[in-house]
């Protein structure tokens, strides 16, 4: 798989009141994630390489994936694939990266999302007919076209709509911060 | 294409009524604006500024203000020269219940494509953001340096 081909489609980045370790291991250890994902609980093998599983609290997995870049605690991606019937298939393989960075007394953590989808045009928010994680608005960063200072892409946490309603448990479940990221929906 | 712009949901604990309070209380915005204290009277088609060290940083118009749910105001930049061209953008802040928290969504739109403000303000609302979530559940705000508002502006 080549990392290079996948685009940013959402990205979001908080300031914690942490350390870089706690952080890294909010998001890698099942104890921890449980008590903020719906007792979801991250499993990984921490070395590259290593599977990724985020197992669902009646024992199925979740999501997926595999440790594509291992830097603790610093910079972790993996491949982040849900579960969902025919969801992988249709909507290709996803990369979830997370930046963590000390910034003053707090730490700055970053999440990226991304796809090896090329972009797509914009087309119209039509809830029912869209599915979890279907690009909206998921076109080239607006300024030099070579997706700018990272953070630019955070406009590109573009409208993001999502399965009809009742569907924010749903998303909740896809990704740690899930909600937080979930877009403006006009 | 879409629009260039910046869009921020985080999810707070506390009321509408106390969010409303700090973003349009200049005392409270001191605190997790990095020092910066917004200046209006909230009224639809009044002047806003934001001003950081006494001088205003940005200025424009108050275009929509409906306590605790929705404020819009027009922002333009005013301090530095490479920004100063960009045309006025609007920031738009929408509070919503979400059973024991309060939603907020910030909207910040009007940019230009290929413009160097949208970079500037993608790295400034996280900071400030994640400050003012600091500050309405803990009591106090993180320790950012604020160099972390101009990140992405001074990385250009």
């Amino acid at each position: 798989m080549n990392l290079d081909q996948f685009k940013p489609l959402t990205v979001y980045t908080i300031y914690i009141a942490s350390t870089p370790e706690k952080v890294w291991e909010a998001l890698t250890s099942a104890e921890f994630s449980r008590k903020y994902f719906s007792g979801f609980a991250v499993e990984m093998q921490p070395k590259l390489g290593g599977t990724f599983i985020v197992r669902a609290p009646d024992g199925s997995e979740h999501i997926s994936g595999e440790v594509f870049e291992y830097d603790p605690p610093k910079k972790l991606t993996v491949s982040w694939n849900v579960n969902w019937p025919d969801l992988v298939e249709k909507l290709g393989s996803t990369l979830v990266t997370y930046e963590i960075e000390p910034a003053g007394e707090a730490v700055r953590l970053t999440m990226s999302e991304r796809h090896d989808r090329p972009p797509q045009r914009r087309h119209p928010l039509r809830r029912p007919h869209r599915l979890a994680g279907d690009p909206v608005g998921a076109e080239e960063p607006a300024g030099d076209g070579q997706g700018a200072a990272n953070q630019d892409v955070a406009a590109h946490e573009n409208a993001r709509s999502i399965e009809g309603d009742g569907d924010q448990d749903a998303v909740a479940l896809c990704r740690p911060g899930a909600r937080e990221a979930r877009a403006r929906d006009p | 294409m879409a629009r260039p712009e910046f869009v921020y949901v985080t999810y707070i604990e506390t009321t509408p009524e106390k969010l409303w309070d700090a973003l349009t209380n200049s005392e409270f915005t001191k605190q997790y604006w990095f020092g910066a204290e917004v200046r209006s009277d909230w009224k639809v088609g009044s002047p806003f500024a934001l001003l950081l060290d006494g001088e205003t940083t940005d200025s424009g118009e108050i275009l929509e203000a409906d306590p605790p749910r929705r404020l819009s105001y027009s922002f333009k930049h005013q301090k530095f020269e490479e920004l100063r061209g960009e045309p006025i953008s609007r920031v738009t802040f929408t509070i919503e219940p979400f059973g024991a928290l309060v939603r907020l969504t910030v909207l910040h739109d009007g940019f230009v494509e290929g413009g160097k403000y949208l970079g500037a303000v993608s790295n400034g609302w996280p900071a400030i953001l994640s400050g003012l979530k600091s500050l309405l559940e803990r009591g106090k705000v993180l320790a950012i340096p604020r160099a972390a508002l101009n990140k992405g502006f001074d990385a250009k």
